[in-house]
């Protein structure tokens, strides 16, 4: 375990040295996520509070969805963005085999290696902002018990962002052209969470809970901070299992990125 | 202009590759489409607000993503990554005009995928748009001329700001305040006329607003056929200063350029 984090930490000074190399670039970067992200935030305010309610959630509330979403991507995607989209990059030039001969397990290795992305900073900085100022909004009074509560549900959500990453970048053992899974699980597919689930069909709803839960990243926590109904029928404890399914979706993507290791040939490059 | 058509099949043709690409942007289209459908009948189930009906709506959103589809591109990475590499002085020595050379090849290059992730929306919304009035001729037409201004309007927006990669050198962050403003003045994610004042009148100073926002108004006939002629001609204006600007860039540009190697 000591190992582990010397390793974590002097693979992460290289990663950060690397990317503030361009110094003006990176805050140029961040002030240019702050906009475009911000740019979605506005939209989805403006469209609910036009109608006053969406589904039963007023405009704040709906921005506690975004909120959570891309604060909790910020996490996951600061230590498996480089490496998920990177692979196909790196088996493609056979960098990728060098890490088959180290002395450490090749995942994590590869997740070292790809390195911390510092950019993220930008993603979690303007969430934290529109989530706290979408709670006082709705005159949320904050107290121990939710803080940790969030703080939990935040935990649980990176994992489920982080499996995500993992287990799409598993294609790349077998196919290292464009990785179509990317774009389809971690835009395509989250973009439902934007808005409180209830407003969907039920199989939707089925799907995004029990197939993909990317519903526990957001909805389900916000459902239970902000006192919204969950699909009819559904378990009551749901809201509060973020954590539990952030773990075990985590496990799968590791077990799943495994199975497709064993599987790979190299590309003999 | 044979030329530009050759580059312009090209990039279609290197395109057509990727069949599995093309499936699966199909597949995010209609996931993405059906998004706004459940969204909007949510909202307009509301009844909040009545200047504003379901099949419009889906119509917004059809064209609104057709056309974005089409012009989408980041010149600004590009040049960036000839830069890098060096390619960018074969690119001068090209007998056509770099704006047009791409031009040609984001048109290219977008066409199949733009067209393929429409048409499976378009059966889709087929089911939804039975109520809708559809537009008269002469709103057909001047919402075509207004498209297809935006599309160039769009394009030259992309290339103007992309030229900033000459001094820059490192630009990848461009596309997002790229992206980010048009979504917020060009009413790209919702309609401006949800918007507050405040903003409608600042998206008038802006570009943005003529992309698509103004071509859509005329196809929905929210813009009377005696006004049309208004965001019209404002498209060409700026379509006609941008260029001119672009122009004495791309000469400072040309002259400030430095390949390291390649």
């Amino acid at each position: 375990m000591k190992d582990f984090w010397k390793l974590f930490s002097s693979f992460f000074t290289v990663a950060l040295r690397r990317q503030m190399a361009y110094r003006g670039t990176y805050f140029a970067g961040i002030i240019g996520q702050w906009i475009s992200n911000g740019a979605t935030f506005l939209g989805i305010y403006i469209m609910v509070s036009s109608f006053d309610l969406l589904g039963g959630w007023n405009g704040s509330e709906v921005l506690m969805l975004f909120g959570l979403s891309v604060m909790s991507y910020a996490i996951g995607a600061s230590f498996f963005f480089n490496f998920a989209t990177g692979l196909a990059g790196r088996i493609r030039s056979g960098e990728f085999d060098a890490s088959l001969t180290k002395p450490v397990h090749p995942f994590l290795h590869e997740v070292f290696s790809a390195g911390y992305n510092v950019g993220y900073i930008s993603h979690f900085t303007l969430s934290l902002f529109i989530v706290i100022v979408a709670l006082s909004s709705v005159s949320y009074t904050p107290d121990a018990q939710g803080v940790l509560f969030l703080i939990t549900a935040v935990f649980g959500a990176a994992l489920i962002q982080a499996a995500a990453l993992i287990a799409s970048s598993v294609l790349s053992f077998f196919s290292v052209g464009r990785n179509p899974i990317i774009d389809f699980l971690l835009v395509d597919m989250k973009e439902f969470t934007n808005y409180p689930i209830t407003i969907f069909p039920r199989g939707i709803q089925f799907v995004l809970t029990f197939i993909l839960p990317f519903a526990f990243m957001n909805f389900y926590p916000a459902a239970a901070l902000l006192g919204k109904a969950i699909p009819e029928g559904y378990p009551a404890i749901l809201p509060y299992l973020s954590p539990l399914a952030g773990a075990v979706v985590f496990a799968l993507s590791i077990l799943l990125w495994n199975w497709g290791l064993k599987n790979y040939k190299s590309t003999g490059s | 202009m044979k030329k530009y058509l050759t580059v312009f099949i090209k990039s279609l043709k290197s395109e057509l590759i990727y069949r599995w690409a093309a499936l699966w942007g199909m597949v995010g289209a209609v996931l993405g489409f059906l998004i706004q459908i459940f969204l909007w009948q949510a909202l307009l189930s509301t009844g909040v607000r009545n200047d504003t009906s379901f099949p419009d709506m889906l119509l917004y959103v059809l064209i609104n993503s057709f056309m974005l589809q089409l012009t989408r591109t980041d010149v600004a990475s590009i040049i960036e990554n000839t830069m890098i590499d060096g390619a960018i002085s074969m690119e001068l020595l090209r007998p056509i005009s770099y704006k047009g050379y791409m031009l040609a090849q984001t048109l290219g290059k977008n066409i199949y995928g733009s067209l393929t992730a429409t048409v499976p929306l378009l059966l889709l919304s087929l089911f939804f748009l039975s109520g809708a009035a559809f537009p008269n001729v002469a709103h057909i037409l001047l919402f075509t001329l207004s498209a297809l201004l935006g599309i160039a309007l769009m394009f030259e927006v992309t290339y103007l700001v992309g030229l900033t990669a000459f001094w820059l050198q490192r630009c990848w962050f461009i596309r997002f305040y790229l992206n980010g403003l048009r979504s917020i003045f060009g009413g790209t994610m919702v309609p401006l006329w949800f918007y507050p004042e405040f903003l409608i009148t600042l998206s008038y100073w802006l570009p943005f607003r003529y992309m698509t926002f103004e071509p859509i108004n005329i196809f929905l006939m929210k813009t009377p056929l005696e006004q049309a002629w208004i965001p019209i001609l404002a498209a060409l204006m700026w379509l006609v200063g941008l260029s001119i600007a672009d122009n004495l860039i791309w000469r400072a540009a040309t002259k400030k350029l430095a390949v390291n190697g390649g």
